[in-house]
Protein backbone atom coordinates (compact mmCIF):
# COMPACT_ATOMS: atom_id res chain seq x y z
CA UNK A 1 0.00 0.00 0.00
CA UNK A 2 1.26 3.66 -0.53
CA UNK A 3 2.02 5.14 2.92
CA UNK A 4 -0.05 7.78 3.63
CA UNK A 5 2.96 10.06 5.22
CA UNK A 6 2.62 13.23 7.64
CA UNK A 7 5.99 14.55 6.34
CA UNK A 8 5.56 16.31 3.09
CA UNK A 9 7.01 13.52 0.59
CA UNK A 10 8.91 15.24 -2.61
CA UNK A 11 6.53 13.62 -5.23
CA UNK A 12 9.08 12.25 -8.13
CA UNK A 13 8.74 9.87 -10.46
CA UNK A 14 11.33 7.58 -8.99
CA UNK A 15 8.95 7.85 -5.57
CA UNK A 16 5.80 7.02 -7.28
CA UNK A 17 7.82 3.62 -8.88
CA UNK A 18 8.59 2.79 -5.86
CA UNK A 19 5.21 2.90 -4.00
CA UNK A 20 4.38 1.19 -6.67
CA UNK A 21 6.61 -1.41 -6.59
CA UNK A 22 5.63 -1.72 -2.76
CA UNK A 23 2.07 -1.98 -3.53
CA UNK A 24 2.57 -4.93 -5.42
CA UNK A 25 5.08 -6.34 -3.47
CA UNK A 26 2.55 -5.93 -0.28
CA UNK A 27 0.25 -8.12 -2.22
CA UNK A 28 2.66 -10.76 -4.08
CA UNK A 29 -0.74 -12.82 -5.29
CA UNK A 30 -1.10 -10.11 -7.59
CA UNK A 31 1.74 -11.03 -9.44
CA UNK A 32 0.27 -14.24 -9.88
CA UNK A 33 -2.79 -13.19 -10.93
CA UNK A 34 -1.34 -10.78 -13.29
CA UNK A 35 1.09 -14.07 -14.80
CA UNK A 36 -2.04 -15.72 -15.84
CA UNK A 37 -4.00 -12.84 -16.99
CA UNK A 38 -0.60 -12.37 -19.20
CA UNK A 39 -0.65 -16.02 -19.74
CA UNK A 40 -4.56 -16.40 -20.64
CA UNK A 41 -4.49 -13.20 -22.64
CA UNK A 42 -1.56 -14.53 -25.13
CA UNK A 43 -3.47 -18.06 -25.48
CA UNK A 44 -6.70 -16.15 -26.15
CA UNK A 45 -4.38 -14.54 -29.23
CA UNK A 46 -2.86 -17.65 -30.32
CA UNK A 47 -6.21 -19.43 -30.61
CA UNK A 48 -7.29 -16.75 -32.95
CA UNK A 49 -4.60 -16.62 -35.18
CA UNK A 50 -4.16 -20.49 -35.41
CA UNK A 51 -6.46 -23.34 -36.57
CA UNK A 52 -8.76 -24.72 -33.84
CA UNK A 53 -7.04 -28.20 -34.51
CA UNK A 54 -3.51 -26.29 -33.45
CA UNK A 55 -4.43 -24.17 -30.97
CA UNK A 56 -7.65 -25.14 -28.88
CA UNK A 57 -9.52 -21.69 -27.07
CA UNK A 58 -9.40 -21.76 -23.85
CA UNK A 59 -13.01 -22.26 -23.49
CA UNK A 60 -12.86 -25.26 -25.04
CA UNK A 61 -10.32 -26.66 -23.34
CA UNK A 62 -12.13 -25.47 -19.99
CA UNK A 63 -15.19 -27.60 -21.17
CA UNK A 64 -13.31 -30.32 -22.54
CA UNK A 65 -11.86 -30.33 -19.06
CA UNK A 66 -15.02 -30.75 -17.11
CA UNK A 67 -15.80 -33.63 -19.50
CA UNK A 68 -12.85 -35.52 -18.67
CA UNK A 69 -13.24 -34.75 -15.05
CA UNK A 70 -16.70 -36.56 -15.29
CA UNK A 71 -15.05 -39.45 -16.01
CA UNK A 72 -13.90 -42.00 -13.75
CA UNK A 73 -11.29 -43.11 -15.46
CA UNK A 74 -9.44 -39.77 -16.11
CA UNK A 75 -9.19 -39.76 -11.92
CA UNK A 76 -7.73 -43.23 -12.30
CA UNK A 77 -5.51 -42.28 -14.98
CA UNK A 78 -4.91 -38.98 -12.27
CA UNK A 79 -4.37 -41.31 -9.36
CA UNK A 80 -2.10 -44.00 -11.39
CA UNK A 81 0.53 -41.16 -12.91
CA UNK A 82 0.24 -39.46 -8.99
CA UNK A 83 1.63 -42.54 -7.69
CA UNK A 84 3.70 -43.43 -10.29
CA UNK A 85 5.51 -39.85 -10.18
CA UNK A 86 5.85 -40.10 -6.15
CA UNK A 87 7.73 -43.18 -6.30
CA UNK A 88 9.83 -42.03 -8.85
CA UNK A 89 10.72 -39.04 -6.92
CA UNK A 90 10.80 -40.36 -3.76
CA UNK A 91 13.18 -43.42 -5.02
CA UNK A 92 15.35 -40.93 -7.07
CA UNK A 93 15.92 -38.32 -4.72
CA UNK A 94 16.96 -41.23 -2.49
CA UNK A 95 19.50 -42.21 -4.32
CA UNK A 96 20.38 -38.82 -5.52
CA UNK A 97 21.12 -37.46 -1.77
CA UNK A 98 22.78 -41.16 -0.84
CA UNK A 99 25.52 -40.72 -3.75
CA UNK A 100 25.76 -37.09 -3.56
CA UNK A 101 26.41 -37.04 0.28
CA UNK A 102 28.68 -40.05 -0.38
CA UNK A 103 30.57 -38.27 -3.12
CA UNK A 104 30.54 -34.82 -1.21
CA UNK A 105 32.56 -36.08 1.21
CA UNK A 106 34.84 -38.85 -0.91
CA UNK A 107 36.84 -37.33 -3.45
CA UNK A 108 37.17 -40.99 -5.29
CA UNK A 109 33.59 -42.03 -5.25
CA UNK A 110 32.85 -38.55 -6.97
CA UNK A 111 35.29 -39.33 -9.38
CA UNK A 112 33.90 -42.62 -10.01
CA UNK A 113 30.62 -40.92 -10.16
CA UNK A 114 31.25 -38.17 -12.61
CA UNK A 115 30.80 -39.54 -15.78
CA UNK A 116 28.11 -41.53 -14.86
CA UNK A 117 26.25 -38.38 -14.09
CA UNK A 118 26.84 -37.17 -17.20
CA UNK A 119 25.70 -39.44 -18.97
CA UNK A 120 22.39 -39.76 -17.07
CA UNK A 121 21.95 -36.13 -17.70
CA UNK A 122 22.74 -36.12 -21.50
CA UNK A 123 20.83 -38.83 -22.57
CA UNK A 124 17.51 -37.68 -23.60
CA UNK A 125 14.45 -38.87 -21.52
CA UNK A 126 12.47 -40.22 -24.90
CA UNK A 127 15.72 -42.20 -25.14
CA UNK A 128 15.86 -43.59 -21.63
CA UNK A 129 12.12 -44.34 -21.63
CA UNK A 130 12.92 -46.66 -24.84
CA UNK A 131 15.52 -48.47 -23.21
CA UNK A 132 13.40 -49.02 -20.16
CA UNK A 133 10.53 -50.16 -22.21
CA UNK A 134 12.89 -52.76 -23.62
CA UNK A 135 14.04 -53.68 -20.37
CA UNK A 136 10.47 -53.51 -18.36
CA UNK A 137 8.16 -53.32 -20.78
CA UNK A 138 4.97 -51.47 -20.88
CA UNK A 139 3.55 -50.17 -17.69
CA UNK A 140 4.49 -48.79 -14.29
CA UNK A 141 8.26 -50.17 -13.76
CA UNK A 142 9.26 -48.41 -16.88
CA UNK A 143 8.04 -45.01 -16.30
CA UNK A 144 9.04 -44.91 -12.81
CA UNK A 145 12.44 -46.18 -13.81
CA UNK A 146 12.30 -43.02 -16.22
CA UNK A 147 11.60 -40.95 -14.06
CA UNK A 148 14.49 -42.30 -10.93
CA UNK A 149 17.30 -41.88 -14.07
CA UNK A 150 15.96 -38.29 -14.53
CA UNK A 151 15.27 -37.25 -10.94
CA UNK A 152 18.63 -38.31 -9.48
CA UNK A 153 21.49 -36.60 -11.15
CA UNK A 154 19.63 -33.74 -10.03
CA UNK A 155 19.38 -34.47 -6.22
CA UNK A 156 22.92 -35.84 -6.55
CA UNK A 157 24.25 -32.76 -7.50
CA UNK A 158 22.45 -30.75 -5.43
CA UNK A 159 23.43 -32.98 -1.88
CA UNK A 160 27.33 -32.67 -3.28
CA UNK A 161 27.07 -29.16 -2.95
CA UNK A 162 25.37 -29.46 0.39
CA UNK A 163 27.50 -30.98 1.76
CA UNK A 164 30.56 -28.90 0.58
CA UNK A 165 28.84 -26.39 2.36
CA UNK A 166 28.79 -27.84 5.52
CA UNK A 167 31.12 -26.39 7.88
CA UNK A 168 33.94 -28.86 8.34
CA UNK A 169 34.08 -27.38 11.65
CA UNK A 170 30.99 -28.70 12.60
CA UNK A 171 31.94 -32.27 11.71
CA UNK A 172 35.13 -32.06 13.97
CA UNK A 173 32.54 -31.65 16.94
CA UNK A 174 30.78 -34.12 15.70
CA UNK A 175 33.97 -36.08 16.06
CA UNK A 176 35.06 -35.16 19.17
CA UNK A 177 31.69 -35.97 20.87
CA UNK A 178 31.72 -39.19 19.80
CA UNK A 179 28.11 -39.02 17.35
CA UNK A 180 27.76 -42.68 15.86
CA UNK A 181 27.20 -42.56 11.88
CA UNK A 182 23.54 -42.75 12.19
CA UNK A 183 23.69 -39.49 14.06
CA UNK A 184 26.01 -38.03 11.93
CA UNK A 185 23.65 -38.34 9.18
CA UNK A 186 20.83 -36.80 11.31
CA UNK A 187 22.11 -34.15 12.91
CA UNK A 188 24.53 -32.83 10.89
CA UNK A 189 24.67 -34.12 7.22
CA UNK A 190 21.24 -34.83 6.19
CA UNK A 191 19.80 -30.62 7.99
CA UNK A 192 23.18 -29.71 6.03
CA UNK A 193 22.65 -30.45 2.89
CA UNK A 194 18.39 -29.96 3.46
CA UNK A 195 18.56 -26.20 1.98
CA UNK A 196 20.10 -26.82 -1.08
CA UNK A 197 18.19 -30.46 -1.88
CA UNK A 198 15.44 -28.47 -1.15
CA UNK A 199 16.04 -25.97 -3.15
CA UNK A 200 16.30 -27.91 -6.47
CA UNK A 201 12.88 -29.77 -5.54
CA UNK A 202 11.15 -27.75 -7.55
CA UNK A 203 13.19 -28.15 -10.75
CA UNK A 204 13.13 -32.00 -10.09
CA UNK A 205 9.55 -31.91 -9.38
CA UNK A 206 8.99 -30.06 -12.71
CA UNK A 207 11.06 -32.43 -14.15
CA UNK A 208 9.36 -35.43 -12.99
CA UNK A 209 6.16 -34.55 -14.31
CA UNK A 210 7.40 -33.76 -17.68
CA UNK A 211 8.77 -36.48 -17.42
CA UNK A 212 6.14 -39.18 -15.94
CA UNK A 213 3.94 -37.95 -19.08
CA UNK A 214 6.38 -38.24 -21.49
CA UNK A 215 7.31 -41.93 -20.56
CA UNK A 216 3.31 -42.65 -20.40
CA UNK A 217 3.11 -41.17 -23.51
CA UNK A 218 5.20 -43.88 -24.70
CA UNK A 219 4.95 -46.69 -23.15
CA UNK A 220 1.56 -47.63 -20.45
CA UNK A 221 -1.79 -48.20 -21.00
CA UNK A 222 -3.15 -45.94 -18.62
CA UNK A 223 -2.13 -42.33 -16.95
CA UNK A 224 -1.99 -38.89 -18.02
CA UNK A 225 0.44 -39.55 -20.60
CA UNK A 226 -1.25 -42.06 -22.05
CA UNK A 227 -4.43 -40.35 -22.08
CA UNK A 228 -2.71 -37.40 -23.83
CA UNK A 229 -1.38 -40.03 -26.55
CA UNK A 230 -4.88 -41.19 -27.02
CA UNK A 231 -6.00 -37.50 -27.93
CA UNK A 232 -3.10 -37.23 -30.12
CA UNK A 233 -4.23 -39.58 -32.00
CA UNK A 234 -7.69 -38.60 -32.23
CA UNK A 235 -6.73 -35.06 -32.96
CA UNK A 236 -8.72 -33.84 -30.05
CA UNK A 237 -6.97 -31.00 -29.27
CA UNK A 238 -9.46 -29.87 -26.52
CA UNK A 239 -8.81 -32.67 -24.91
CA UNK A 240 -5.12 -32.65 -24.87
CA UNK A 241 -4.98 -29.13 -23.71
CA UNK A 242 -7.04 -30.38 -21.07
CA UNK A 243 -4.96 -32.96 -20.39
CA UNK A 244 -1.86 -30.00 -19.90
CA UNK A 245 -3.73 -28.88 -17.84
CA UNK A 246 -4.41 -31.92 -15.36
CA UNK A 247 -0.37 -32.23 -15.67
CA UNK A 248 -0.33 -28.97 -14.32
CA UNK A 249 -2.60 -29.22 -11.39
CA UNK A 250 -0.10 -32.03 -10.90
CA UNK A 251 2.48 -30.28 -10.00
CA UNK A 252 1.06 -27.39 -8.32
CA UNK A 253 0.09 -30.27 -6.25
CA UNK A 254 3.34 -31.72 -5.42
CA UNK A 255 4.74 -28.16 -4.87
CA UNK A 256 2.15 -27.31 -2.38
CA UNK A 257 1.10 -30.78 -0.72
CA UNK A 258 4.46 -31.93 -0.09
CA UNK A 259 7.50 -29.77 -1.33
CA UNK A 260 5.90 -26.75 0.40
CA UNK A 261 5.37 -28.51 3.79
CA UNK A 262 8.23 -30.32 3.42
CA UNK A 263 10.64 -26.95 3.33
CA UNK A 264 8.67 -25.52 6.13
CA UNK A 265 9.44 -27.83 8.15
CA UNK A 266 13.10 -28.63 7.59
CA UNK A 267 13.67 -24.72 7.45
CA UNK A 268 11.86 -23.93 10.51
CA UNK A 269 15.32 -23.06 12.34
CA UNK A 270 15.88 -20.49 9.85
CA UNK A 271 12.90 -18.33 10.41
CA UNK A 272 13.44 -15.47 12.54
CA UNK A 273 17.28 -15.91 13.27
CA UNK A 274 19.63 -13.05 14.45
CA UNK A 275 22.53 -13.94 11.71
CA UNK A 276 24.78 -12.61 14.24
CA UNK B 1 47.41 -37.75 31.58
CA UNK B 2 48.13 -36.16 28.84
CA UNK B 3 51.42 -36.18 27.45
CA UNK B 4 53.19 -34.16 24.33
CA UNK B 5 56.88 -35.62 23.52
CA UNK B 6 58.87 -33.69 20.87
CA UNK B 7 55.39 -32.96 18.86
CA UNK B 8 55.20 -31.60 15.55
CA UNK B 9 52.69 -29.94 13.77
CA UNK B 10 52.30 -28.25 10.55
CA UNK B 11 49.43 -26.78 8.15
CA UNK B 12 50.24 -27.04 4.44
CA UNK B 13 54.13 -25.73 4.86
CA UNK B 14 53.48 -23.43 8.06
CA UNK B 15 55.49 -24.69 11.16
CA UNK B 16 53.09 -24.33 14.02
CA UNK B 17 54.08 -26.65 16.65
CA UNK B 18 57.70 -27.39 16.49
CA UNK B 19 59.32 -29.77 19.21
CA UNK B 20 56.61 -29.42 21.73
CA UNK B 21 56.78 -31.35 24.98
CA UNK B 22 54.82 -31.12 28.16
CA UNK B 23 52.82 -33.38 30.82
CA UNK B 24 50.15 -32.29 32.28
CA UNK B 25 48.50 -34.41 35.10
CA UNK B 26 45.51 -36.35 35.98
CA UNK B 27 43.38 -34.28 37.83
CA UNK B 28 45.18 -31.12 37.45
CA UNK B 29 43.88 -27.82 35.95
CA UNK B 30 46.31 -26.36 33.57
CA UNK B 31 45.81 -23.44 32.01
CA UNK B 32 47.60 -22.40 28.53
CA UNK B 33 48.95 -19.38 28.14
CA UNK B 34 50.49 -17.56 24.66
CA UNK B 35 50.17 -15.00 22.15
CA UNK B 36 47.73 -15.53 19.48
CA UNK B 37 48.58 -17.70 16.64
CA UNK B 38 51.12 -20.05 18.46
CA UNK B 39 49.31 -23.19 18.16
CA UNK B 40 46.75 -23.12 21.49
CA UNK B 41 44.02 -24.29 19.63
CA UNK B 42 46.46 -26.63 18.08
CA UNK B 43 47.43 -28.16 20.92
CA UNK B 44 43.83 -29.11 22.22
CA UNK B 45 42.50 -29.98 19.01
CA UNK B 46 45.54 -32.87 18.78
CA UNK B 47 44.34 -34.17 22.46
CA UNK B 48 40.90 -34.10 21.11
CA UNK B 49 42.35 -36.24 18.30
CA UNK B 50 40.57 -34.29 15.83
CA UNK B 51 43.95 -33.79 13.91
CA UNK B 52 47.46 -36.13 14.28
CA UNK B 53 50.90 -34.90 15.20
CA UNK B 54 53.37 -34.61 12.26
CA UNK B 55 56.01 -36.42 14.21
CA UNK B 56 56.34 -36.63 18.05
CA UNK B 57 53.64 -38.80 20.40
CA UNK B 58 50.28 -37.31 22.12
CA UNK B 59 49.51 -39.38 24.97
CA UNK B 60 46.31 -38.74 26.33
CA UNK B 61 44.67 -41.23 29.19
CA UNK B 62 41.14 -40.96 29.98
CA UNK B 63 37.96 -41.41 28.90
CA UNK B 64 36.08 -39.26 27.77
CA UNK B 65 37.00 -35.58 26.40
CA UNK B 66 34.48 -32.37 26.64
CA UNK B 67 35.48 -29.89 23.96
CA UNK B 68 34.44 -26.61 24.49
CA UNK B 69 35.33 -24.71 21.30
CA UNK B 70 36.90 -21.38 20.44
CA UNK B 71 33.48 -20.49 18.58
CA UNK B 72 30.05 -22.17 19.63
CA UNK B 73 29.88 -24.62 17.15
CA UNK B 74 26.49 -25.01 17.56
CA UNK B 75 24.14 -27.40 15.55
CA UNK B 76 22.04 -24.37 14.22
CA UNK B 77 19.03 -26.88 13.31
CA UNK B 78 18.51 -27.90 16.40
CA UNK B 79 17.17 -26.56 19.77
CA UNK B 80 19.35 -24.83 22.33
CA UNK B 81 18.52 -28.23 24.98
CA UNK B 82 18.84 -30.46 21.77
CA UNK B 83 22.77 -29.16 21.31
CA UNK B 84 23.43 -29.46 24.91
CA UNK B 85 22.36 -33.12 24.84
CA UNK B 86 23.98 -34.09 22.04
CA UNK B 87 26.87 -35.42 23.86
CA UNK B 88 24.84 -37.44 25.70
CA UNK B 89 22.70 -39.07 23.14
CA UNK B 90 25.56 -39.80 21.48
CA UNK B 91 26.81 -41.82 24.37
CA UNK B 92 23.20 -43.57 23.96
CA UNK B 93 21.45 -42.01 26.67
CA UNK B 94 17.71 -42.75 25.93
CA UNK B 95 16.22 -38.80 24.59
CA UNK B 96 14.02 -38.30 27.16
CA UNK B 97 16.83 -38.27 30.25
CA UNK B 98 19.05 -36.89 27.87
CA UNK B 99 16.69 -33.67 27.12
CA UNK B 100 16.08 -33.91 30.66
CA UNK B 101 19.76 -33.75 32.36
CA UNK B 102 20.39 -30.81 29.61
CA UNK B 103 17.75 -28.46 30.75
CA UNK B 104 18.95 -29.00 34.59
CA UNK B 105 22.68 -27.47 32.43
CA UNK B 106 20.84 -25.40 30.76
CA UNK B 107 19.35 -23.80 34.23
CA UNK B 108 22.85 -23.88 36.16
CA UNK B 109 24.03 -21.56 32.88
CA UNK B 110 21.37 -19.47 33.63
CA UNK B 111 19.84 -20.01 30.16
CA UNK B 112 16.65 -21.36 31.40
CA UNK B 113 13.70 -20.31 29.27
CA UNK B 114 15.42 -20.54 26.22
CA UNK B 115 15.47 -24.29 25.76
CA UNK B 116 13.32 -24.62 22.23
CA UNK B 117 15.20 -21.51 21.40
CA UNK B 118 16.97 -22.16 17.65
CA UNK B 119 20.95 -21.15 18.04
CA UNK B 120 20.40 -17.99 15.93
CA UNK B 121 18.21 -16.83 17.95
CA UNK B 122 20.50 -16.55 21.05
CA UNK B 123 23.28 -13.77 21.36
CA UNK B 124 26.78 -14.85 21.18
CA UNK B 125 27.34 -15.42 24.77
CA UNK B 126 24.25 -17.50 25.11
CA UNK B 127 25.70 -19.90 21.97
CA UNK B 128 29.08 -19.81 24.22
CA UNK B 129 27.14 -21.20 27.02
CA UNK B 130 25.12 -23.50 25.53
CA UNK B 131 28.50 -24.98 24.40
CA UNK B 132 30.11 -25.00 27.83
CA UNK B 133 26.64 -27.00 28.72
CA UNK B 134 27.25 -29.49 26.00
CA UNK B 135 30.57 -30.14 27.09
CA UNK B 136 29.94 -30.24 31.05
CA UNK B 137 26.48 -32.54 30.25
CA UNK B 138 28.29 -35.68 29.57
CA UNK B 139 30.78 -35.00 32.82
CA UNK B 140 33.82 -35.21 30.98
CA UNK B 141 37.34 -36.42 33.11
CA UNK B 142 39.31 -34.06 30.36
CA UNK B 143 38.11 -31.14 29.40
CA UNK B 144 39.13 -29.11 26.99
CA UNK B 145 38.64 -25.52 27.10
CA UNK B 146 39.58 -22.96 24.51
CA UNK B 147 38.58 -19.26 25.96
CA UNK B 148 35.09 -20.00 26.43
CA UNK B 149 34.40 -17.21 28.33
CA UNK B 150 35.56 -14.77 25.97
CA UNK B 151 32.02 -13.42 24.83
CA UNK B 152 30.68 -12.73 28.25
CA UNK B 153 30.55 -10.34 30.72
CA UNK B 154 32.26 -9.79 33.99
CA UNK B 155 29.79 -10.76 36.14
CA UNK B 156 28.59 -14.16 34.32
CA UNK B 157 32.06 -14.82 34.04
CA UNK B 158 32.59 -14.81 37.52
CA UNK B 159 29.28 -17.08 38.55
CA UNK B 160 30.55 -19.49 36.01
CA UNK B 161 34.26 -19.56 36.83
CA UNK B 162 32.53 -20.11 40.38
CA UNK B 163 30.82 -22.99 39.03
CA UNK B 164 33.42 -24.45 37.19
CA UNK B 165 35.53 -24.94 40.11
CA UNK B 166 33.16 -26.60 42.15
CA UNK B 167 32.30 -29.15 39.36
CA UNK B 168 36.36 -29.35 39.11
CA UNK B 169 36.26 -30.66 42.93
CA UNK B 170 32.97 -32.64 42.29
CA UNK B 171 33.90 -34.72 39.61
CA UNK B 172 37.44 -35.53 38.93
CA UNK B 173 38.26 -33.77 35.93
CA UNK B 174 41.25 -33.05 34.04
CA UNK B 175 41.37 -29.80 32.59
CA UNK B 176 43.13 -28.00 30.15
CA UNK B 177 41.97 -24.11 29.62
CA UNK B 178 43.14 -22.33 27.24
CA UNK B 179 43.34 -18.66 27.94
CA UNK B 180 44.87 -14.79 27.54
CA UNK B 181 43.25 -13.49 30.92
CA UNK B 182 46.42 -14.03 33.22
CA UNK B 183 44.12 -13.29 36.58
CA UNK B 184 41.62 -16.26 35.53
CA UNK B 185 44.77 -18.71 34.86
CA UNK B 186 46.02 -17.83 38.39
CA UNK B 187 42.66 -18.27 39.55
CA UNK B 188 41.65 -21.76 38.61
CA UNK B 189 44.55 -23.55 37.53
CA UNK B 190 47.65 -25.99 39.40
CA UNK B 191 49.79 -24.91 36.81
CA UNK B 192 50.12 -22.29 33.78
CA UNK B 193 51.67 -23.57 30.42
CA UNK B 194 53.59 -20.63 28.82
CA UNK B 195 53.75 -21.40 25.37
CA UNK B 196 56.43 -19.14 23.47
CA UNK B 197 57.14 -18.81 20.06
CA UNK B 198 59.20 -21.70 18.84
CA UNK B 199 56.84 -23.69 20.80
CA UNK B 200 59.08 -23.33 24.22
CA UNK B 201 56.75 -23.73 27.34
CA UNK B 202 57.56 -22.92 30.03
CA UNK B 203 55.89 -23.87 33.44
CA UNK B 204 54.52 -21.54 35.85
CA UNK B 205 53.41 -21.98 39.37
CA UNK B 206 50.11 -19.73 39.83
CA UNK B 207 51.93 -18.14 42.76
CA UNK B 208 54.93 -17.14 41.11
CA UNK B 209 54.09 -13.74 40.45
CA UNK B 210 57.70 -12.80 38.89
CA UNK B 211 57.67 -15.27 36.22
CA UNK B 212 53.82 -13.96 35.66
CA UNK B 213 55.13 -10.36 35.61
CA UNK B 214 57.91 -11.30 33.23
CA UNK B 215 55.00 -13.08 31.15
CA UNK B 216 52.43 -10.85 31.20
CA UNK B 217 52.75 -9.13 27.84
CA UNK B 218 53.21 -12.18 26.01
CA UNK B 219 50.15 -11.30 23.99
CA UNK B 220 52.26 -8.19 22.64
CA UNK B 221 55.29 -10.54 22.57
CA UNK B 222 56.71 -8.17 24.98
CA UNK B 223 57.56 -10.26 27.69
CA UNK B 224 61.90 -10.42 27.81
CA UNK B 225 61.71 -14.10 27.70
CA UNK B 226 59.59 -14.03 24.67
CA UNK B 227 62.27 -11.20 23.12
CA UNK B 228 65.65 -13.29 24.41
CA UNK B 229 64.25 -16.37 22.62
CA UNK B 230 63.81 -14.80 19.11
CA UNK B 231 66.88 -13.09 19.02
CA UNK B 232 68.20 -16.80 19.77
CA UNK B 233 68.98 -17.92 16.04
CA UNK B 234 68.13 -21.73 17.37
CA UNK B 235 64.56 -20.96 17.34
CA UNK B 236 63.68 -18.51 14.94
CA UNK B 237 65.52 -20.43 12.36
CA UNK B 238 63.68 -23.40 13.36
CA UNK B 239 59.91 -21.73 13.41
CA UNK B 240 60.01 -19.74 10.43
CA UNK B 241 56.04 -18.99 11.03
CA UNK B 242 57.01 -17.34 14.05
N1 LIG C 1 43.59 -25.87 9.43
C1 LIG C 1 44.62 -24.99 9.32
N2 LIG C 1 45.14 -24.73 8.12
C2 LIG C 1 46.16 -23.86 8.01
N3 LIG C 1 46.71 -23.21 9.03
C3 LIG C 1 46.23 -23.43 10.25
C4 LIG C 1 45.14 -24.32 10.47
N4 LIG C 1 44.88 -24.34 11.78
C5 LIG C 1 45.73 -23.50 12.35
N5 LIG C 1 46.57 -22.95 11.45
C6 LIG C 1 47.66 -21.99 11.74
O1 LIG C 1 48.29 -22.43 12.89
C7 LIG C 1 48.65 -21.34 13.71
C8 LIG C 1 48.17 -21.59 15.12
O2 LIG C 1 46.76 -21.61 15.13
P1 LIG C 1 45.95 -21.80 16.46
O3 LIG C 1 44.52 -21.69 16.10
O4 LIG C 1 46.38 -23.03 17.14
O5 LIG C 1 46.41 -20.51 17.30
P2 LIG C 1 45.94 -20.05 18.73
O6 LIG C 1 47.13 -20.04 19.61
O7 LIG C 1 44.78 -20.83 19.18
O8 LIG C 1 45.52 -18.54 18.45
P3 LIG C 1 44.33 -17.69 19.12
O9 LIG C 1 44.77 -17.29 20.47
O10 LIG C 1 44.23 -16.49 18.22
O11 LIG C 1 43.11 -18.53 19.10
C9 LIG C 1 48.09 -20.09 13.07
O12 LIG C 1 49.15 -19.41 12.46
C10 LIG C 1 47.13 -20.61 12.04
O13 LIG C 1 47.18 -19.82 10.90
MG1 LIG D 1 42.80 -20.50 19.31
Amino acid sequence: MPVPSTRRQKFTVGGMITSFHNFLLADKVLYGVLGVIIFLVFWQALSWIFNAMIVASPLATINALFALLTETKTWEYIMITLFRLIVGLFLGSIVGLLLGLAAGTNKKIRQVLEPIKWTSMTIPAIVISIMAMLWFGMGSEQVIFVVIIIVAPITYVNAMEGRFAIDEKLIEMGRCFNLPLKMFFREIYLPGIAASVIAGFALTAGMGVRVVVLAEFMGAHDGIGYGLSKSYMYLDTPELFAWILISLALLGLLEFGIMKPLKTHMMRWKKGGNLS
Amino acid sequence: MIRFQKVFKSFSGHMVLNNLSFDIETNTVVSILGPSGIGKTTILRLISGAINPDFGVVEVTGKKIGYIFQDPRLLPWRTARDNVALGLIAEGKPKDESRRIAAGWMKKLDLEGFEDYYPGELSGGMMQRVSIGRALAIEPDILLMDEPFSNLNVELKKTLMTMLESIFEEYQTTVVYVTHDISEAVRISDKILSILPGSVTEEIQPDDFQKLMQNSCIDEYESDLTKKRKKEPMFTKKVTAI
